[in-house]
């Protein structure tokens, strides 16, 4: 079991994150030795978002993803069956695939032609039976593929480690919430499709900073987002004061912060007073004829879920351990490349049956927001990209973050079970459920050590510490 | 010599003997000599400019005749007329 880092001294990694003071070292998101620790053991290990299914439609079709640092292949395969990849070749390691999508028969290697099937066997080596004298086994080198691999609702997950638990545990609390972030507006299941192609771009920071804060960092808005609330870059203008966000018509619930501290995944999500679906309330004032798309398919949604309590719906924004963070309508991944990099990756849904005119007015109106050139997130880039640097030194490395806010004013709420509440105001306890799951991670030999996580059988689902870290609330 | 049809090796005619075949657009249906004197047909092209997969119309090996593979360019020795 790897529980020590190297560098200035052997360290427990208890002792950078103490979870009982909310008290991280810096290190934890500076140090190279850690970093490589991080592809190994939670990189190589968990179940991580690779695309969806809307981007390979026929036999043929394929995109590049990304897993830790490496690229796969998302592809279809003649027979239809979807395949995980790396993109590299079993020959002398050449990158296989160097579109970023398209359609193919076979994948050739352009080093020395080995050429793949779609469904990842090698098929053609040049000189198999002139000069390897039918001697190579190609039944043996063909590309490598996930250990596994998940249609979820129209989403593909994979993970490179055969003893991982299956999705849906993987999921715990989170299963319904992340089914329906792929559902269409009208409430069908697997009823979305994603924007393309995929905006990314790199940003000079370490992957947790994107990773951990969206999960649920709230306190930076005022002043991070001060100018882009004044912007007024909400579909409805300037109506209302011109929020970023769309107009929503009122719903009994309780808003908060959201953990399974066992599993890592968060959420700022809403537990609902009443069953059923709010009304929906005209937004898109300056996109004509949008509303009444979006009117009819909540008329349709409200009848379907008349009579069921939607807590954890997908309105609200949720993480997936590691590096997935999602809401109903964008997709944003967090790649580690080095320590002080990350490949941001942003996708968005919308219905496969909508019209034209709101698939282009919605596209519109994320971009405004989100990405590399929305305005929304480059504040919070702005942030990042500065804190990483100005946490390198020598000397700031003696000064840990302080994660407290929040910190032990927690609760549970039985109609959730296996879930952390905080909404007493911001909170940081999702960011402290995501270090808590980390150093579990970072500690594990293997899956045995990290899943199930109730070794001790707990009763009633009520959530605690994990693994022998403080369950103090 | 174990044919499917076609004529025999000696009469084929040859109307496109590059060193390196550029196959990358060539249509199903075409037919080519490769470099070990099979003739092949076309029976699907994956268009990159490598490969293609072809069935073995003639061979000195009759086993083979009737069978498909893939064909990388370099194996092939001519293109044959229709
Ligand atoms: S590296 Fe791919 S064929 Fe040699
Ligand atoms: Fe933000």
């Amino acid at each position: 079991m790897v529980t020590y880092i190297k560098g200035r001294g052997d360290r427990n990694l208890r002792d950078l994150v103490d979870l009982e003071t909310g008290v991280v070292s810096r290190e934890v998101y500076v140090n190279e030795d850690i970093y490589a620790q991080e592809l190994e053991q939670i990189y190589g290990r968990a179940w991580l978002l690779v695309g969806h299914e809307s981007q390979v439609e026929n036999p043929g079709d394929f995109v590049l993803g990304r897993m830790g640092e490496e690229e796969v292949i998302l592809t279809r395969d003649r027979k239809g069956q979807i395949h995980v990849f790396l993109n590299t070749c079993r020959h002398r390691g050449m990158k296989v695939c160097r579109y970023d999508d398209g359609n193919a028969l076979v994948f050739t290697c352009p080093f020395h032609a080995w050429t793949y099937d779609t469904d990842g066997r090698l098929v053609g080596v040049p000189h198999h039976h002139d000069a390897y004298f039918d001697e190579l086994d190609k039944s043996q080198w063909g590309l490598a593929e996930v250990a596994q691999m998940c249609n979820y609702y129209g989403s593909i997950w994979a993970t490179w480690d055969p003893k991982a638990p299956s999705f849906e545990d993987y999921l715990g609390p989170f299963k319904q919430t992340v089914r329906w972030a792929f559902q269409a507006s009208d409430g069908t299941d697997a009823g979305v499709e994603l924007y393309k192609p995929a905006q990314r771009w790199r940003l000079p920071s370490n992957w947790k900073f994107g990773a951990f804060s969206f999960a649920g960092d709230s306190a930076h808005a005022a002043m991070t987002h001060l100018s882009v609330n004044a912007a007024a870059i909400g579909p409805q203008g300037e109506v209302e004061g011109g929020g970023r966000h769309p107009l929503a018509a009122p719903f009994p619930s309780k808003r908060g912060y959201m953990s399974s501290r066992e599993l890592g995944h968060v959420g700022q999500l809403a537990i609902y007073e009443q069953p059923g679906v709010a009304d929906y309330r005209d937004t898109w004032l300056l996109e004509p004829g949008v509303d009444d798309y979006w009117r009819e398919t909540r008329e349709i949604k409200k009848q379907k879920f008349a009579n069921e309590f939607l807590h954890m719906q997908s309105d609200g924004q949720f993480h997936i351990w590691p590096n997935a963070t999602m809401s109903d309508w964008r997709i944003l991944m967090w790649h580690p490349h080095g320590v002080g990099m990350t490949e941001s990756w942003r996708q968005y849904q919308v219905d496969k049956n909508a019209p034209k005119h709101v698939k282009d007015a919605k596209r519109r109106y994320v971009m405004r927001y989100c990405g590399p050139a929305g305005i929304t997130e480059s504040d919070d880039m702005e942030n990042w990209n500065y804190a990483h640097p100005a946490s390198l030194g020598m000397v700031a490395q003696r000064y840990p973050y302080n994660f407290q806010l929040g910190l032990h004013h927690n609760h549970y709420d039985e109609r959730i079970p296996g879930v952390t509440i905080g909404d007493r105001g911001p909170s940081e306890e999702n960011q402290r459920a995501r270090l808590r799951r980390w150093v579990e991670f970072m500690e594990a030999g293997s899956w045995d050590d990290i899943f199930p996580v109730r070794k001790n059988g707990k009763s009633n689902g009520k959530p605690r510490g994990g693994n022998g870290i403080s369950s103090s609330w | 010599m174990t044919t499917e049809g076609g004529a025999p090796k000696s009469e084929r005619k040859r109307v496109n003997t590059p060193d390196g075949m550029f196959i990358r657009d060539m249509p199903e249906g075409t037919k080519l000599e490769l470099k070990n004197g099979d003739l092949v047909e076309v029976t699907l092209n994956a268009r990159d400019g490598g490969w293609l997969v072809g069935r073995v119309v003639e061979s000195e090996r009759p086993e083979s005749v009737g069978t498909e593979d893939w064909i990388f360019f370099a194996e092939v020795a001519a293109e044959i007329e229709a």
